[in-house]
C-alpha cells in the first residue's frame, strides 16, 4: 500500500491517542495497533520489532504511575489519572511501532522532498532502528551466554547495550556511507517505480480522516466521554461513534495489503 | 593513459594523530584491475575511500594534497563531495547487507538511478543492462534479505553500477563468500573489465583468491605506498602472497608466480619425494554428537549427523554458506536445540561458557569493556575463574594490545580479542564461527599458533570456515557438509584434495596430499 | 488523470471529516445567549452569558460567566462541582466544606419559577434562551433549598432569542434510551431535569416522584431496560436520590454529578465499555492469531 496513506493511518491513529485518557478508547485502539501490526507488518526482524514499543510503552506507563507515587498525599485518583496519561502515551507509541513494522523505512525518505533530505534520511535511519535492534539483541545475547555471561539482571545490561547500541551505530554509519556515495540527496529525483495510490489507500486514508474528524470534533466539543473524571473516579462515558471511528482504523488488517515480499520467493 | 592520479596525498582522521596516508603520489591507469593491499592499518581502505570523496567529505578529518579523476573534465576528489561523484565512481562496501536501502533487488539496483534524476526510461535500460552484466537476471524479483553472501555481492556491485561510473570501488568484498562465491564475483568483476572497460580498484587480503585476477598491485605499508605495478613484484616487495607465492619465494623462483596455472608450469622443475602422511589425532574423546537433526520451523538444516571429536583435534568445518555450519555450531554449543539427536561434552550435555564456547561470526557482539584485558577479566569473573588475564592474551599473542580500547583496533585484532574473551572460560571444546572477515595474515599467523597450542592442552577446536588456506594448515581433520549432511569427514589431504572447489593451492599444483608450501618444500 | 482523482478524493474525505461534526454539532440558533442568575443569600447577580452558537453545560456556563463577566467561582471534584461563586462557598477541593451550606443548582421551569435540577451541572445541556440559577443555603432538595429570586430571561438577556430555540425536554430523555445520539458533536448528555420539568406541578413534588420512578428502574450495575440510557448519561438521577435519605453531604443532588463517597451505589461502566473490552480482547486474540502464522510461516 502507499507509503502516504500508512503515513496518514499512523497519524490519525497517533491524533485520536491524543485526544483521550478514556481507557475505553485507548485500549481498543491499542488492539488496533496490535492487529494492524500482526496483519501487515512486514516479515522478519521489522515485524518482531514491535515488541520493542509495547515494552517502552510498558514503562511509559509505569514510570509515570511512579512519578505520581510521589506526591505527598496521593489518592486512588491521582494513581489513576497518571496510568491514564501514561496509557495514552503508550497507545501513542505503539500506533508508530505499528507504523513501524509496516512501512517502508526508506519510503518516506523517496516522498521527502530534496530540501528536507538530511532529516528524512535521518528519520529513514530512525525507523529502521527498531528492527535492526532486535535482531543485534538476540545475536549479542547468544554470544555472551558463550563467554559465561547470562544477561539477565540489571548488572549484565552493559553487556548486552554495548555491543547491541555500538553495532547499531556501526551499521548507520555504513548505511549512511553507501547511501551519501550512491548519490543521495544529489538533486532532482525520479522514480523507478512510482507507487501505485490504490484502493485500499483510498479506504484506509478515508478511515483515517474521518476517525481524525470524530475526534477532534469530539475534543471541541468537549465530549466528557474523552477525559477519564478521577476526582472521584467514575466510569467514563463511551461513545459508540467514537469506538466506531477507532475500530476503522483497524481497516488495513482486512484488506489485502501486498507487500513486496509477501509474495516473494 | 591514467584515470586517478593521487598526488602528495595525506590524510589524519579525526581525533588522530598520526597519518593514515602519507605523501602518497600514484597513478592507475585506466581500464585496470587493480589490487590494493597491505597489512591492517596500512591505509587500504582509507586510499579506498579517497577516491570518491568518502575521505574525507563522511569521515571527517585533515588532508593535503590532491586525488585527480581524468576525464573530459577532471575533479578533484577530495574536494568534490561523494553525491557529486557518484555517477563517476561507484562503491561498493564490505558487508552490503548493512547498505541495502530496499527489498526488491532491482529497486535497489535502480536507486542510485533515482538520486541522480535519471529518466524513468533511461532507467529500466540501465537496469536491464546491470543485471545482465552481473548476471543476476534470476533474482530481481528477490528480496535482499533471502539472498546468499555471493548474491547480495553481486546484487550490490549491480547497484553501484547502474548509473555507467568509470571506476568501480570494492572494499574486500570476498572476505565473507565461500570459494564458489567469490569465484563468482570475481569473474563478473574482470569481465566489466575486459568488456566495459571499466577500472576496478579492490582491497583485498584474501590474496589466493584475488593474485590471478588483477593487473595491478598497489603494495600499502604505514600509509605509504612502498609498490606499484606488477602484482607478482609488489607481493614479492611485501614478503605476502598466495601460497604460490610463498613457495616461489621458499624454492626461489622469481618471479614468484601467482596463480595455480603459473605456479604449474614452472612445478615440473621441482622434484618431489614422497606425499607427507598425514596424522590421525588420537586423543580421547571429547566432544560426541550423534542423529543430530535441526531446523528452523519446517525447514530442515541438519539432517541426521554424527560428528564427534577428540582431545587435540582441530576440526575444520567447511561448505558453501548455508549449509548449515553455523545451525551446527549452534547445535553443539548448546544454543540451538536440535529435534532429535544428542550431544555430549565429555558425557554430559554442553554448557555455555563451561564446557563450550563458540566465537561469534562478528567480534563486535561480544566487545563491550573499555580495555581488551578489561574484555578478557569479564570473561574471568563471569566464570569465577582465577586464571590471569595476561594467560589469555599471550596465548594469542596481544599481550601489547592490553591497554587499548577494542573498538580502535583492525578487524583482525578485534577478532582475536573476541577469540581471547572466550577462551578465557577455559572450556575443553571451542568453536569458531567463520573467524575469517578482515583477518589479515599477521593476525592470521596468530590464530594459527595460538589453535595448536590450544589443541595441544587436552583440548578441541572446531571452526567453520571457507578460508581454505587456513584449514590446510591447521586442521588436523576436514568436515564438508551439504545439504544438512556430512559429505566428508576425513584427513585434510584427503577431503581437501579430492574436492574441486575446495582444493588449497599446492593439491592444485601438485596433486592431492599437498597442503602447503612447507610441505612441499620439505619434500623436496 | 489518476493523480487527480486521487486528491480529488481525498479532498471529499477531508471536507466529509470536517463537516461531519459541524453538522451534528446542531444548527446554531440565531440569538445565542443564556442567563445565570446567582444568590450567595446576601446579594443577587445576574450574567447574560454569550454562548456563540454551541451548548454548554451548567458548568461551562459558570465557566463563561467567569471569563465574559469576571464572575469568581471555583470548582471541585474533577471540575464536575461548584464550591465557590461570586467568593462565597467552600474554599479547598471540598465543595461541601461548608456543610450543611451549598450550592444549589435550579433552572426554569416552563411556568418561569425555578426547578431544583436532579442532576449535576456538567450533565445539563444549557442552550440559549435558558436561564440557570445557584443558590448558596441548605437544604438537601427543592423543598428545603432556597431558590434564587424569580428572574426571567428577558430581564438579564434582553429580548427573546428566534422562536427556534432548542426546544427542551420535549425530546423524550430522562429514563428513555439516548442509544445512538452522537456523542461526539455536541456533548450531548442527558438531562434528568427534564423529567423534574416535564410536568408542571411544584418543583420539589414532581422531582420527588420522578425520582421513586428512576429509582426503581436506577439501580447500582445499571444493567436495567433503560440500560442505554445509563450508558450514557453520567447522571442518573437514581443515584443520588437513593441516597437522599441519609443527607450525606457527598450525595447532595444537583451540586455533584457524582458522589464522592460513593455511598451511593455506582452505577458501573456503561454498556459501551463492554463493548469496547469486547472488541479489544476480539482484535487482541486475533492479532495473536496472526503473529503465530507470520512465525510459522517465517520458520518454515
Amino acid at each position: 500500500m502507499h507509503q502516504g496513506a500508512w503515513l496518514l493511518w499512523a497519524f490519525s491513529g497517533g491524533l485520536v491517542a491524543i485526544t483521550t485518557t478514556n481507557p475505553f478508547y485507548l485500549l481498543p485502539l491499542l488492539a488496533v495497533a496490535w492487529v494492524v501490526h500482526a496483519a501487515c507488518g512486514r516479515p522478519g526482524p521489522q515485524a518482531r520489532s514491535f515488541r520493542i514499543f509495547l515494552i517502552f510503552g510498558a514503562l511509559t506507563i509505569c514510570t509515570r504511575t511512579a512519578l505520581v507515587l510521589f506526591l505527598p498525599d496521593i489518592q486512588l485518583g491521582n494513581v489513576v489519572e497518571a496510568a491514564m496519561e501514561g496509557l495514552r502515551l503508550a497507545v501513542l507509541l505503539t500506533v508508530f511501532g505499528a507504523y513501524n513494522t509496516v512501512s517502508d523505512p526508506f519510503g518516506v525518505l523517496r516522498l521527502s522532498p530534496r530540501r528536507w533530505h538530511e532529516p528524512a534520511l535521518a528519520a529513514s535511519l530512525a525507523l529502521s532502528i527498531a528492527p535492526r535492534t532486535i535482531a543485534a539483541v538476540a545475536t549479542v545475547r547468544e554470544a555472551q551466554r558463550m563467554r559465561g555471561i547470562e544477561i539477565r539482571r540489571f548488572r549484565s545490561l552493559p553487556a548486552l547495550a554495548v555491543p547491541v547500541l555500538e553495532t547499531g551505530m556501526e551499521e548507520a554509519v555504513m548505511l549512511a556511507e553507501s547511501m551519501d556515495a550512491r548519490g543521495h540527496g544529489r538533486g532532482r529525483r525520479t522514480r523507478y517505480r512510482p507507487e501505485r495510490w490504490g484502493w485500499q489507500a483510498t479506504i484506509v486514508s478515508v478511515a483515517g480522516v474521518l476517525a481524525v474528524g470524530v475526534a477532534v470534533s469530539a475534543l471541541f466539543g468537549d465530549d466528557p466521554s474523552l477525559g477519564l473524571s478521577a476526582f472521584p473516579i467514575v466510569w467514563p462515558e463511551v461513545s459508540p461513534v467514537m469506538l466506531l471511528a477507532i475500530v476503522t482504523l483497524s481497516i488495513p488488517a482486512w484488506l489485502p495489503v501486498d507487500s513486496p515480499t509477501r509474495k516473494s520467493r | 593513459m591514467t584515470i586517478i592520479d593521487f598526488e602528495r596525498v595525506s590524510f589524519t582522521y579525526p581525533d588522530s594523530d598520526a597519518p593514515v596516508l602519507d605523501d602518497v603520489s600514484l597513478s592507475i591507469p585506466e581500464g585496470t584491475f587493480a589490487l590494493v593491499t597491505g597489512h591492517t592499518g596500512a591505509g587500504k581502505s582509507t586510499f579506498i575511500r579517497a577516491i570518491n570523496g568518502l575521505v574525507p567529505h563522511f569521515t571527517g578529518g585533515e588532508y593535503s594534497g590532491s586525488v585527480t579523476l581524468r576525464g573530459e573534465t577532471n575533479r578533484n576528489t577530495l574536494d568534490s563531495a561523494p553525491r557529486d561523484l557518484a555517477d563517476l565512481v561507484a562503491f561498493v562496501p564490505q558487508d552490503p547487507s548493512a547498505a541495502f536501502v530496499v527489498d526488491r533487488v532491482e529497486d535497489e539496483i535502480a536507486y542510485s538511478l533515482e538520486n541522480l534524476g535519471v529518466d524513468r526510461t533511461v532507467m529500466r535500460r540501465r537496469v536491464e543492462e546491470t543485471l545482465d552484466a552481473l548476471n543476476i537476471e534470476g533474482l530481481r524479483d528477490r528480496s535482499v534479505r533471502t539472498l546468499s553472501g555471493g548474491e547480495r555481492q553481486r546484487v550490490a556491485i549491480a547497484a553501484a553500477l547502474a548509473p555507467g561510473p568509470r571506476i568501480l570501488l570494492l572494499d574486500e568484498p570476498t572476505s565473507q563468500l565461500d570459494p564458489q562465491g567469490a569465484e563468482d564475483v570475481l569473474a563478473a568483476l574482470q569481465r566489466l573489465v575486459h568488456d566495459l572497460g571499466i577500472t576496478v580498484v579492490l582491497a583485498e587480503h584474501r590474496l589466493e583468491r584475488v593474485a590471478g585476477f588483477v593487473d595491478l598491485a598497489v603494495g600499502m605499508r604505514r600509509g605509504a605506498p612502498v609498490a606499484l605495478g606488477d602484482p607478482a613484484r609488489v607481493l614479492e616487495l611485501l614478503k605476502s602472497g598466495p601460497p604460490v607465492a610463498r613457495l616461489g619465494r621458499l624454492v626461489g623462483w622469481s618471479p614468484s608466480p601467482l596463480t595455480v596455472r603459473d605456479a604449474r608450469r614452472v612445478a615440473s622443475t621441482l622434484h618431489l619425494t614422497a606425499r607427507p602422511e598425514g596424522e590421525r589425532v588420537a586423543g580421547k574423546l571429547l566432544m560426541e554428537a550423534a542423529g543430530l537433526r535441526a531446523g528452523y520451523g519446517r525447514r530442515v538444516v541438519l539432517n541426521d549427523i554424527d560428528v564427534s571429536l577428540d582431545e587435540g583435534e582441530i576440526v575444520a568445518l567447511m561448505g558453501r554458506n548455508g549449509a548449515g555450519k553455523t545451525t551446527l555450531l549452534r547445535c553443539l554449543a548448546g544454543l540451538h536445540r536440535p529435534e532429535s539427536g544428542m550431544v555430549n561434552v565429555r558425557g554430559e550435555a554442553p554448557v555455555a561458557g563451561r564446557t563450550v564456547s563458540l566465537c561469534p561470526q562478528r567480534p563486535e557482539s561480544l566487545l563491550f569493556a573499555e580495555t581488551v584485558g578489561g574484555e578478557v577479566e569479564v570473561t574471568l569473573k563471569a566464570t569465577g575463574s582465577d586464571s590471569s588475564i595476561e594467560t589469555a592474551l599471550d596465548a594469542l599473542g596481544i599481550s601489547e594490545l592490553r591497554d587499548r580500547h577494542p573498538r580502535d583496533l583492525s578487524a583482525g585484532q578485534r577478532l582475536l580479542v573476541a577469540i581471547a574473551s572466550v577462551v578465557a572460560t577455559d572450556g575443553p571444546l571451542l568453536l569458531l564461527d567463520e573467524p575469517t572477515r578482515g583477518l589479515d595474515h599477521q593476525s592470521k599467523t596468530r590464530l594459527v599458533g595460538f589453535l595448536r597450542s590450544w589443541a595441544n592442552r587436552r583440548r578441541a577446536v572446531m571452526l567453520a570456515t571457507h578460508d581454505v588456506e587456513l584449514a590446510a594448515e591447521v586442521a588436523t581433520r576436514v568436515m564438508m557438509i551439504a545439504t544438512g549432511e556430512v559429505i566428508a569427514d576425513g584427513q585434510p589431504r584427503d577431503v581437501l584434495g579430492d574436492s574441486s572447489v575446495f582444493a588449497p593451492q599446492m593439491a592444485r599444483v601438485f596433486g592431492p596430499g599437498w597442503l602447503t608450501p612447507e610441505q612441499v618444500v620439505a619434500a623436496l | 488523470m489518476r493523480l487527480r482523482l486521487r486528491s480529488s478524493l481525498l479532498g471529499v474525505a477531508l471536507l466529509a471529516g470536517v463537516l461531519a461534526p459541524i453538522a451534528t454539532a446542531g444548527v446554531a440558533c440565531a440569538a445565542s445567549s443564556a442567563a445565570l442568575v446567582v444568590s450567595t443569600g446576601g446579594n443577587n447577580y445576574t450574567y447574560c452569558v454569550e454562548l456563540g452558537g454551541s451548548s454548554v453545560n451548567g458548568i461551562q456556563l459558570i465557566q463563561r460567566a467567569g471569563s465574559q463577566h469576571g464572575l469568581q467561582y471555583k470548582l471541585g471534584y474533577g471540575g464536575n462541582a461548584v464550591c465557590m461563586l461570586a467568593n462565597v462557598g467552600a474554599s479547598g477541593n471540598d465543595c461541601f466544606g461548608e456543610h450543611p451550606h451549598f450550592w444549589g443548582y435550579w433552572r426554569d421551569n416552563s411556568s418561569g419559577g425555578w426547578s431544583w435540577s436532579g442532576t449535576g451541572a456538567s450533565n445539563v445541556k444549557v442552550g440559549a434562551g435558558d436561564i440557570s440559577g445557584w443558590s448558596w443555603g441548605t437544604g438537601d432538595s427543592g423543598s428545603s433549598h432556597p431558590p434564587p429570586p424569580a428572574t426571567s430571561y428577558e430581564s438579564v438577556c434582553g429580548a427573546a432569542p428566534a422562536p427556534d430555540r432548542k426546544p427542551k425536554p420535549g425530546k423524550p430523555k430522562g429514563g428513555q434510551s439516548n442509544d445512538t445520539k452522537p456523542k461526539g458533536g455536541a456533548g450531548g448528555s442527558g438531562d434528568g431535569g427534564g423529567d423534574a420539568t416535564a410536568t408542571p406541578s411544584a418543583p420539589g413534588e414532581d422531582q420527588d416522584r420522578t425520582v421513586a420512578d428512576n429509582s426503581k428502574g436506577g439501580g447500582p450495575k445499571g444493567k436495567k431496560p433503560d440500560d442505554d440510557a445509563k450508558g450514557q448519561r453520567k447522571d442518573d438521577s437514581g443515584d443520588y436520590e437513593l441516597a437522599v435519605p441519609t443527607a450525606s453531604p457527598s450525595t447532595a443532588p444537583g451540586a455533584v454529578s457524582n458522589p464522592a463517597g460513593a455511598t451511593a451505589q455506582d452505577p458501573g461502566p456503561p454498556a459501551a465499555a463492554f463493548v469496547a473490552l469486547g472488541l479489544t480482547a476480539a482484535l487482541a486474540a486475533l492479532g495473536a492469531m496472526l503473529v503465530r502464522r507470520r512465525r510459522r510461516l517465517e520458520e518454515g
